[in-house]
């Protein structure tokens, strides 16, 4: 008698696009209650691959859901894709919205795990139990909208991922985009897809997920509802449900944390003429959420092009000396269309305009994106130069202190010097430079759950633990991230134990946060990640941000950064070198890697 | 970080919730450290830290009616076998959900020997020497022989078999929620856990004793309407009122000193709700942490609607009021209170030009008070009610306006106060739906109260008129509320 899963499928599918075998296996229940999904089981599948390079056949590529996709639980419909990063060679992790997780788990499954290399461009298209692949020659170099087009000729439902030029030719800041105007962006996790030959995946599934305590989820759904609606932040006039991520345009400046010129300065002078009031104002948007999210933040313009989140709209404008709002439109959508993460992009383009001090006139700068993408056009060759990262661009150039990054990835825009938790946390986030895997924006200018001095470490180094291990069972639970800003495991683990029926506390789910993190520590520490891969560019410890009479923006103290940073492997588990300690793993279950341990008898 | 400690300790005990120098806090980064050395909490404290692996902790005992209302709520889910009390107000229902009870009153008494076992320089509570049954289980228990160690030394071993228990149970308590009450030897003792700083144990114990203080006498009030009261809960609620009363003598009684508008400029607004909100705080009218404060002020550069921030003090607001464009062209009142859009509809659609929302104790009770026991939106209150509902309060002018509230020298005419549901902030029940419409009915009203949370209450020009109506309407709900309990008293006979 088949035991009887709720909330997971309990089944994974891999295939293998070298042989073309697609098998399907059970997700053993320890995997289930450790990992949970999403990004916990991306970073179990990718343990025993953890050192090969990215284009090695055998590395996977792995997406997942999690156990409350697919049900009522708000904003619990995304799904993680996990990979070793071609940016940064760390592990690289994105969540991203859309259908995709959805129909994974309708389809009957937790996560997808891809190895092998294809001989040519292929699809991967499920139907339920039914997987094949598929030639997907005709799609190269086609750009996104037209590759879903074709697509959707021959499959009106259910949900596709694909990638973009920029995959096809290398950029190892390739991105995926789902259903049409999602993005899994960051980490270059597209040129994997791109080395395996990938070009799209479609999933359909008719099935529907088990849940063990329907009445109870609907309360837990009621309470995690009333928190987000009580969030200024979420669906206040200004919320992020009212202008999306745009919102954060304007308290972001006047903070005065706006990246400008290449993180130069911390405050753009043209952005009040950019800001969201604006871009709704010529653009009228149109909302495009995720399913089942009460925020909805995703919007297109009157015209059908995706609006730039925060992210792209900042990066497209401050970074690299830009006021016109048409071009960052322009530029966010060529993203988009091509496949590239916006913020590495944008990132490599500033890192470029500094060493040169070249500005960008309109034509130029999207030339240079298509370069990034297809290493074609008028600026190919400066393109693929750039379609490498501002890290390697700029090391190549022999001024690698002008790149903007951590580990490689580039630094989202919110200056560290403009609140000390978020300097700590991209330090030492497992996929570089990114404030994802903690959010410290959440207290340090958002005052949530309560405002913190954002010019202070005092006691950021557990507060940046603690919203790691959240972030991690969040987005193993595929939670949006956004959502963290009102509810917390709290409120979640009740959802989850009436979609599992599994008895656990919100302390429980940390706790597996915590074994998250800390694999992912340890397939860093297995390539070579230490403490001085844990670091920011010296730009934030030499040079003051743009202040204002009454709101100075020092460098960031560097010898308080390292004592936080210090503080911060000790309530970690980590030892001085930022490796993990073998009590920690042994405390958290997980097992001591071989090439580790062979290291140490070496 | 110990400055944050010390901090949250005394704004603990300058609110009347806890005696001075009791509530002992501590945070934990890489080193542990606490609000005053010499607790004899502190291992108590650490265990529990490291049992959550949290960033900060909270252990305080609640004085006065607070303690005698949470008291009562944590014996009365006890002997019902509930593992926690729900009260009914909104910020509970919001952000703790419920308060789970930690049944310790087994545990050995704090060790002696330590100088925190009675809080260093705590004053007498005034439950001391009163001679109720109450007073008695309340009195401290190191006057205690029964449980004092020095007189009845318990053994070792089952000493430390209860400590564990309790750290267990506490730590079991808080992995679940972000606060909860232990029930140890006839007194209760608010414990708190935080996350990110100790700011959020003591927003939690603030929550926690306002939740309780209101639900206790909301349960009495309701009790007593439907004619179940036992001799026992009467005694009780008479001493409770008596520790209210001492509590209530705390409170300022002279009118607080309040800039009159109009205001010149935006700084003359800020400086004016910065005023205000210490004001509101000093009276007892809010919670430090809740409540929140705007005001409409035009500017050179457009019309402002300046706003406290999202989780601001009402007693710290310098540097945490937003200016917030009319017209909607700025996003950097991202910030904001939660209620800005009701703010916003509010100065939208009537005459106010300063708001002042607190959550006055007895206005918030009252509100809870509903003769209807066959409703069938009972339940459902919070979100709608088909039945108008207000509080007719006498008329009261504004604190700088002693002669009446108008110029005419007319009789000022009684305030009607109406009782609207809504829940925080935005949503199809939030209360920026009911608010707005129940204030600016009738050519722009005083105040409205929100069912379960607080009161709103506008100023046509400043924050006199608003201030007063706030304090005013609560002096009236709280002599409503004994007046409605004596005459229920009355109708059973027991009066």
């Amino acid at each position: 008698m088949t035991e009887q899963v709720f909330g997971w499928t309990g089944r994974c599918l891999r295939v293998d696009l070298g042989t073309g075998a697609c098998e399907s296996f059970p997700l053993p229940q320890e995997v289930r209650l450790e990992f949970l999904g999403g990004r916990g089981l991306g970073a179990y599948f990718l343990r025993d691959f953890a050192t090969l390079p990215c284009d090695h056949p055998d590395l996977p590529l792995i997406i997942a859901a999690g156990p409350l996709t697919g049900t009522q639980a708000p904003a619990s419909s995304r799904c993680h894709v996990v990979s070793r990063s071609p940016l940064t060679g760390a592990v690289g992790d994105a969540s991203v919205g859309g259908r995709l997780g959805l129909e994974l788990k309708h389809a009957g499954y937790d996560a997808l795990v891809i190895t092998g290399q294809a001989q040519n461009l292929c699809g991967i298209e499920i139907d339920d139990g039914q997987t094949r692949l598929t030639d997907a020659s005709a799609l190269g170099g086609l750009p996104t909208p037209e590759a879903f087009t074709r697509l959707r000729a021959h499959r009106h439902t259910g949900s596709i991922a694909l990638t973009g030029p920029a995959a096809e030719n290398g950029c190892r800041f390739a991105s995926i985009m789902v259903d049409t105007y999602h993005m899994a962006a960051r980490c270059g996790l597209g040129l994997v897809a791109g080395h395996k030959r990938l070009k799209y995946l479609a999933i359909r599934g008719s099935g529907s997920v088990n849940v063990a305590e329907p009445a109870a989820l609907a309360e837990a759904d009621e309470d995690i509802l009333r928190l987000v609606n009580a969030s200024p932040a979420l669906m206040g006039q200004y919320g992020f449900s009212r202008h999306g991520t745009r919102s954060l345009f304007d308290l972001i400046d006047a903070r005065r944390m706006m990246p400008t010129d290449n993180f130069r300065h911390t405050h753009f002078a043209a952005a009040g003429g950019l800001n969201a009031h604006a871009y709704a104002q010529r653009h009228h948007p149109v909302c495009r959420g995720c399913p089942g999210c009460p925020v909805a933040c995703k919007a297109l313009s009157a015209d059908g092009r995706p609006l730039p989140e925060y992210e792209a709209m900042s990066h497209f404008t401050a970074l690299i000396g830009n006021s016109m709002m048409e071009l960052a439109m322009r530029a966010g959508d060529f993203c988009a269309c091509l496949g590239l993460d916006p913020v590495s992009a944008a990132s490599a383009l500033a890192c470029h305009r500094e060493l040169t001090g070249e500005d960008y006139a309109p034509d130029r700068l999207l030339a240079l994106l298509l370069g990034m993408a297809t290493g074609n056009g008028p600026e190919g060759r400066l393109g693929r130069e750039l379609g490498q990262g501002a890290a390697a661009y700029a090391a190549a150039q022999g001024r690698p202190e002008l790149a903007m990054a951590v580990k490689g990835l580039d630094l989202p825009p919110f200056d560290p010097r403009g609140a000390y938790g978020l300097a700590l946390a991209c330090a030492v986030s497992t996929q570089g430079g990114s404030h994802l895997h903690a959010n410290p924006l959440s207290h340090e200018v958002l005052r949530k759950p309560v405002a913190t001095d954002r010019f202070s470490f005092s006691g950021k180094a557990r507060s940046i633990k603690g919203a790691e291990d959240l972030h991690a069972a969040s987005d193993s639970l595929t939670i949006c991230g956004h959502l963290l800003l009102a509810a917390g495991m709290e409120e979640y683990a009740k959802a989850y134990c009436a979609v599992t029926g599994v008895a656990a506390t919100g302390a429980d789910l940390l706790r597996a946060g915590e074994r998250i993190c800390l694999q992912e520590r340890l397939l860093n520490a297995q390539n070579g990640f230490a403490a001085a891969a844990d670091d920011l560019p010296a730009r934030f410890f030499l040079e003051p941000g743009s202040g204002a009479p009454d709101l100075p923006v020092p460098p960031i103290p560097r010898q308080d950064f390292l004592r936080a940073r210090a503080a911060y492997y000790r309530v970690r588990g980590l030892d001085e070198n930022g490796l993990p300690l073998r009590e920690t793993a042994a405390r958290l279950g997980l097992p001591w890697p071989q090439k580790l341990a062979d290291k140490e008898s070496a | 970080m110990i400055d944050q400690l010390t901090k949250y300790a005394a704004k603990l005990a300058e609110a009347g919730l806890c005696a001075p120098g009791e509530p002992l806090l501590a945070a934990w980064d890489a080193e542990l450290c606490f609000s005053h050395a010499g607790d004899a909490r502190q291992p108590l404290a650490e265990a529990v830290l490291q049992g959550l692996g949290a960033s900060a902790l909270l252990l305080a005992e609640p004085t006065g009616a607070c303690q005698g209302a949470m008291l009562a709520l944590a014996r009365q889910a006890r002997e019902a076998g509930e593992s926690a009390i729900i009260p009914g107000d909104c910020e509970t229902r919001t952000f703790l959900h419920d308060l789970p009870v930690v049944d310790a009153e087994t545990a050995p008494a704090w060790p002696v020997d330590a100088p925190g076992s009675r809080a260093p320089g705590a004053a007498a509570d005034p439950l001391d020497g009163l001679a109720s049954p109450l007073a008695t289980a309340l009195d401290n228990p190191l006057d205690n022989p029964l449980t004092n160690p020095l007189t009845n030394p318990l053994d070792n071993a089952l000493d430390n078999a209860l400590t564990n228990a309790l750290t267990n149970a506490l730590t079991n308590a808080l992995m679940r929620r972000k606060g909860c009450i232990i029930l140890r030897q006839g007194r209760v003792l608010m414990a708190a856990a935080g996350s990110v700083s100790p700011e959020q144990t003591f927003v939690t114990a603030s929550s926690m004793a306002f939740a309780c203080f209101v639900a206790y006498f909301a349960q009495y009030l309701a009790a007593a309407r439907a004619g179940r009261l036992t001799a026992a809960q009467r005694d009780e609620f008479a001493h409770i009122r008596t520790l209210l009363q001492a509590d209530l003598a705390r409170l300022p009684s002279a009118a607080p000193q309040l800039s009159p508008g109009p205001f010149a400029n935006a700084d003359q607004a800020r400086a004016a709700m910065i005023q205000a909100g210490r004001a509101v705080v000093e009276y007892g009218l809010v919670d430090s942490s809740f409540g929140n404060v705007s005001c409409r002020q035009n500017t050179p550069e457009g019309e402002l609607l300046l706003i406290s921030q999202t989780g601001s003090a009402l007693d710290e607001l310098s540097g945490l009021i937003d200016p917030c464009r009319m017209d909607g062209s700025s996003c950097v009142g991202l910030t904001a209170s939660s209620e800005y859009p009701a703010h916003k509809a509010i100065y939208d659609g009537g005459p106010a030009r300063a708001l002042l929302h607190g959550h006055p104790r007895f206005a918030v009770i009252l509100s809870l008070d509903c003769d209807k026991a066959d409703c069938p939106g009972r339940g459902n209150c919070h979100r709608s009610c088909a039945t108008p509902r207000a509080v007719l309060a006498p008329a009261m002018p504004a604190w700088n306006t002693p002669a009446g509230d108008t110029a005419t020298g007319d009789t000022p005419s009684p305030l009607l106060i109406p009782i609207v549901p809504g829940e925080v902030g935005a949503g199809p029940y939030g209360l920026c739906n009911t608010l707005p419409p129940a204030l600016n009915d009738d050519g722009g009203r005083r105040g409205a109260i929100v069912y379960g949370h607080g009161l709103f209450a506008t100023g046509r020009a400043d924050f006199c008129e608003a201030f007063a109506t706030l304090h005013g309407v609560e002096r009236f709900c709280r002599e409503e509320y004994f007046r409605r309990v004596a005459q229920l008293d009355k109708q059973s006979g027991a009066g």
